[in-house]
């Protein structure tokens, strides 16, 4: 499969949240404001790459030699956590106005299932290193592009007369499922 | 079993973990320096009680705001005069008058033995709830209700509930956050400067003869105390006296010829001053 084609892939036809409902913890969490929405995008991007490129090293010049691919699963995660806290001490120091922002969603990267899906489908089919950081790369971008069409959806929602009992969560979970609904349409695309 | 596999998981976890774990202390270490080391000291000088009272969110940006200038070294209440010291000593500035100090007082004399009842109202838990939802058996629309939203708010346990259903200020405690006063439904809370002073103890408003039917110890607004005060220093406001602080020389006058029975008036705020 060319790279191009996991890149389509990934944002497109098989999106994360559209396509395969992985982490929607942020996605319905964070969406109510364009700056923390883009910056949880380039965290969660950042965080996937770099766990995924480890991981491949973990998995393929650890794991594998030693015979314990059954650890799979937990040195990945081990993997992810490193990686969310370096970006929390990282946005901490520099840039303390989205730390701010992100609060809680930002430790709970470590466990966005997202992150782990990316780095287990990687090595389930089994990619090359090439292809599991543009797998990686594509399935973040497809993350942030979702966050900021529920963003943009949002801010729009916030205008709009919403019945009462459709105020809040609701709506929201109907806008992301018409969202999914259109990414469907996508299908099929990038081979 | 094979032992191996179970050792060789376990020492490879290990090693991954330690190995993570020292790339995370070395990068945690080359970004700590940027942090300025003046925020670190001020917060350890903080009373770390995040009250909130200083108008920012916490201690710690609080402690952030003081070490940019944007905050006053005096903006703890909570601290007092000794956070205060240590801060000027931190930020090399000299703070040399003092800042009064607050107290919260409680504005209603009206316990279960003083406090009528009219009606048969159960089920509230919560002060703010038997005021807002008129769960209260209290004849009285202004006193007390005798939940302790006030005592659980408090953050530094300044406030306890007496057997009479009133809360009673530990004046040496309380830092005059002012937390209790925004949580009173009732605004009976009040934050007053910690010096001898001449109080109305009651916060009702209603008319004389409504505040009979109403508690044994409430404000009847017969207007003695006026009449009576050699300083002229007591005017009536909304059936309440208001003493002029300025005017009142502390006689006790008033204190002694107010003809509710437990006094509405009462003389000197704190009893660490007599």
């Amino acid at each position: 499969m060319s790279l191009v084609n996991i890149l389509i892939q990934t944002i497109f036809s098989q999106n994360f949240i559209f396509m395969r409902f992985l982490g929607l913890c942020p996605f319905f969490g964070l969406t109510n404001d364009m700056d923390s929405s883009i910056g949880m995008g380039g965290a969660v991007t950042f965080v996937t790459v770099m766990a995924s490129v480890v991981s491949y090293f973990v998995y393929y010049f650890v794991l594998i030699p030693f015979g314990v691919e059954y650890l799979q699963t937990i040195a990945f995660i081990l993997t992810i956590a490193v990686f969310v806290q370096l970006v929390e001490i990282y946005l901490k120091k520099m840039i303390p106005n989205l730390y701010k922002v992100m609060g809680i969603y930002l430790p709970l990267i470590t466990t966005n299932c997202m992150i782990l899906g990316v780095t287990l489908i990687n090595i389930q089919e089994g990619y090359s290193l090439l292809e599991t950081i543009f797998f990686a790369f594509g399935s973040s971008v497809g993350f942030t592009l979702a966050m900021v069409l529920m963003t943009a959806v949002r801010i729009r929602m916030g205008d709009s007369n919403i019945p009462a009992f459709f105020k809040g969560a609701p709506i929201v979970f109907i806008a992301a499922s018409f969202i999914a609904i259109a990414f469907m349409g996508l299908q099929g695309l990038g081979g | 079993m094979n032992w191996i596999i179970v050792v060789s998981s376990v020492v490879i976890l290990l090693s991954l973990g330690l190995l993570f774990g020292w790339m995370l202390g070395v990068f945690s270490n080359v970004f700590h320096v940027k942090e300025n080391p003046l925020v670190e000291k001020i917060k350890e000088a903080l009373p770390q009680a995040n009250c909130g009272a200083c108008g920012y969110s916490g201690c710690g940006s609080f402690a952030e705001a003081v070490a940019r200038g944007d905050a006053p070294i005096n903006g703890c209440v909570a601290g007092g005069q000794e956070t205060i010291d240590t801060l000027a000593n931190i930020m090399g500035v000299s703070q040399k008058e003092t800042q009064t100090r607050y107290v919260a007082v409680v504005l209603c004399k009206g316990g279960i033995d003083e406090a009528l009842v009219n009606a048969d109202a159960r089920g509230a838990s919560s002060c703010r709830m038997a005021h807002y939802l008129r769960l209260s058996d209290r004849a009285c629309n202004f006193g007390c209700l005798g939940y302790g939203d006030c005592a659980k708010a408090c953050p530094f346990g300044a406030i306890t509930m007496g057997k009479n259903g009133l809360p009673i200020v530990n004046t040496t405690i309380c830092t005059g956050c002012g937390i209790c006063v925004d949580k009173c439904p009732r605004d009976i809370m009040r934050l007053f400067s910690d010096t001898k002073r001449v109080l109305c103890l009651c916060s009702n408003r209603d008319t004389g003869s409504l505040v009979r039917k109403a508690c044994k110890v409430g404000c009847i607004s017969c207007g003695l105390c006026v009449k009576k005060c050699p300083q002229k220093a007591i005017t009536f406001k909304n059936n309440l006296p208001v003493i002029d602080i300025e005017k009142c020389d502390l006689c006790g006058i008033c204190v002694t010829i107010c003809p509710v029975h437990s006094l509405s008036l009462r003389q000197a705020l704190t009893e660490k001053d007599e």
